[in-house]
């Protein structure tokens, strides 16, 4: 039977002019990964500091290893991981200082030279952390995160601002965690991440939680969509002659033309002898299925990326 | 204690591994010590005006001194800015002087000698740096005397009352040594607490650090030990230098050493912390800590005396922290004399403002990674 590591409650940050917190709920089961998925600015990282004792909620109850916390407390830290989206850490520093310096504030710690292996800088232990990659930085704040043996980990946006290669890296790193059974809580607004590492995905907006789900619910609730896109000359194009069909709303994305439908074979058909008769070039025609970004979209009507 | 040696082992790393930070913190203060060491260090003979205002001394009248004489002494001494003080003995003179009492910086003594006028000049061992300037104003004190006296003999015999504090001669490069501790020690605990809480915070390590078990106040105790450290190494490294390159002598009180350099190091935190909180933003509290550290080097009377300066460039240096830091370092390392109610005010005025104004800023600054 599954066991709540974590619940939220009715937890609220109000800001002057922003309500960065609006009354949301959530709990996590243990050795789940759990994602908070959201544009910028959604509320994410703000409630994952709340939670992680950096900031303090104006209402709300947060049940933390079964026992209700106004903050934080040490014996929690103890077994609690934090990796900010910033990876900055004291200058001057190299990478097997940092983690010895981590290791010094808990009273359990993994060797650090598992830790340097299991995020991979066994080449880069004795190197300065100010000159290493975005992403190496990044495997190294999870390194840290991870030197407690924590039971939960919390790793704020890690792969944010990395190339293709890295965030696989940390990916990795992820979905070892969860091979081990921790449990983690994971914010994001790449949706690919949330839908290819999480158990269940919070997408929140505005500060506020409009779904919860795991991914494949998320998606199932739109049906049977299927996403016909291609790229084409767009003024040439005429958008109202499309949504004529049977079709969800087109949408247009740069040069690339959107056809949500639930009858593909029928639309299909369509577009091509339609596209003969107008003798209009289709190029890189795609039919793929739904995924979080369209979740995101027929929930908030924006795409994660405005 | 293992979480706070672990954080202040990583301070000290990443202090000695900057370089250039490192560089500076030691160049500089060398670099002023060399100038002015080479500018000043030998026999000045520079004149020195006479405009200090409200200078005592202590005046010893032996003989058959008219009250028309003695108040001739007044009218001289007001017209100089001095303040005279009436003793009753040459013994008790020499005591005044030796002292420090009421604020008697030398003394003077005059004797009838069957009409003629013996004038000698009592100065203390210890205020040697300001010896010239005594000495001036003695001479311009007896040229006022002169012009409402007739008769008067001018014999000028300057004497040295030993002092049992101070028995090493001090050197003008003694006085600038002093200066120099006293920049360095001003400069590097007023940028301090900006570069850790300020960058630290800007650059979200405070935020990576809260979130562990580490308390605020070990994290503030461990950047304070280490800038002790580093400031005292710093200052050890100053004074070989200056006793290599110009052989300077020390005559250093521990015990008021001690003292002064803890009390003066918090001080510095303190300002600098209180910057942080005016300020915010650390590159702000940065530039308005380095114009007030620029104001303090020039107008404190660090490189040479205050007394030399216009009076109302002196005014500002009254009020400049640095002053009292650079006077008490003076004191501890036998540099000059004061008054211990002097050192002891100066000192416990030190220890309250960072009392107050170092756990505020860290504090303050905890406080706003939660909002």
């Amino acid at each position: 039977m599954s066991k709540k590591i974590l619940e939220v409650k009715n937890l609220k940050k109000y800001y002057p002019t922003v309500k960065a917190v609006d009354d949301i709920s959530f709990s996590i089961e243990k050795g789940t990964v759990f994602t908070l998925l959201g544009p910028n600015g959604a509320g994410k990282t703000t409630t994952l500091e709340i939670i992680e004792g950096i900031k303090k909620a104006d209402e709300g109850r947060i049940v933390f290893f079964g026992e209700e916390l106004k903050q934080v407390s040490d014996e929690a830290k103890q077994k609690i991981g934090v990796s900010l989206q910033s990876t900055n850490f004291i200058p001057h520093l190299k990478v097997k200082e940092v983690f010895e310096l981590f290791a010094s504030f808990f009273k359990k710690s993994l060797p650090i030279e598992e830790v340097i292996g299991f995020v991979s800088l066994e080449e880069k232990r004795n190197d300065l952390v100010e000159k290493l990659s975005g992403g190496q930085k990044q495997r190294v704040a999870i390194g840290c995160a991870l030197i407690n043996d924590p039971e939960m980990v919390f790793l704020d946006e890690p792969t944010t601002g990395l190339d293709p290669q890295a965030r696989r890296n940390i990916w990795g790193i992820i979905e070892h965690l969860k091979g081990q059974g921790k449990t983690v809580f994971l914010t994001t607004h790449y949706m690919e991440e949330a839908q290819k590492l999480s158990d269940m995905v919070c997408i929140m907006d505005y500060g506020k939680i409009i779904a919860i789900d795991t991914p494949s619910g998320h998606i199932k609730k739109l049906g049977e969509l299927n996403y016909v896109e291609f790229a084409a000359d767009l003024e040439q194009l005429d958008i109202d002659e499309l949504n004529a069909w049977d079709v969800e709303e087109v949408e247009i994305e740069g040069d690339k033309v959107i056809i949500p439908t639930k009858s593909l074979h029928i639309v299909l058909e369509k577009l091509l002898s339609w596209a003969k008769r107008k003798e209009l070039d289709l190029n890189d025609i795609s039919i793929r299925q739904p995924n979080l970004e369209d979740v995101f979209l027929s929930l908030t009507g924006r795409r994660l990326r405005d | 204690m293992k979480l706070m040696l672990g954080i202040l082992k990583a301070f000290l790393k990443s202090r000695i591994r900057d370089k250039g930070a490192l560089f500076w913190t030691l160049a500089f203060p060398i670099m002023f010590l060399v100038i002015f060491g080479l500018a000043f260090g030998g026999d000045s003979s520079s004149s020195v005006s006479t405009g200090a205002e409200e200078i005592r001394y202590a005046i010893y009248l032996s003989g058959e001194i008219d009250e028309e004489t003695e108040s001739n002494i007044i009218k001289a001494s007001e017209t100089m800015g001095l303040k005279p003080l009436l003793v009753y003995s040459l013994s008790d003179l020499g005591e005044s002087v030796e002292k420090g009492y009421d604020g008697v910086e030398f003394g003077i003594s005059l004797m009838d000698k069957e009409g003629l006028y013996e004038v000698k000049a009592y100065f203390n061992a210890g205020a040697m740096n300001k010896m010239q300037f005594y000495q001036s104003v003695v001479n311009n004190f007896v040229t006022e005397f002169r012009k409402t006296t007739a008769g008067f003999e001018n014999i000028i015999t300057v004497e040295t009352v030993e002092r049992e504090f101070t028995e090493q001669p001090v050197t003008n490069t003694g006085y600038i040594l002093s200066g120099v501790i006293a920049v360095s020690i001003s400069l590097s605990g007023i940028m301090a607490l900006i570069i850790s809480f300020g960058y630290y915070r800007k650059q979200d390590i405070i935020k990576r650090l809260i979130v562990t078990p580490m308390k605020g106040s070990q994290f503030l105790a461990a950047d304070i030990i280490n800038n002790l450290l580093v400031s005292i190494i710093t200052i050890i490294i100053i004074m070989l230098f200056a006793r290599l390159l110009f052989q300077v002598s020390f005559n250093i009180n521990f015990l008021y050493f001690a003292i002064t350099y803890f009390s003066s190091m918090f001080l510095m935190m303190g300002l600098g912390g209180l910057f942080l909180l005016l300020f915010r933003e650390p590159n702000a509290a940065m530039n308005a800590a380095n114009i007030f550290s620029t104001i303090m080097m020039f107008f404190a009377g660090v490189y040479f005396p205050l007394e030399l300066m216009p009076k109302w460039l002196q005014r500002l240096g009254y009020i400049l922290p640095m002053t009292y830091v650079a006077e008490n370092i003076r004191f501890s390392l036998g540099q000059d004399y004061m008054q211990l109610s002097r050192f002891w005010t100066t000192n416990a005025v030190f220890i309250l403002i960072a009392a107050v104004a170092i756990p505020l800023m860290g504090k303050t600054i905890f406080k706003l990674e939660q909002i």
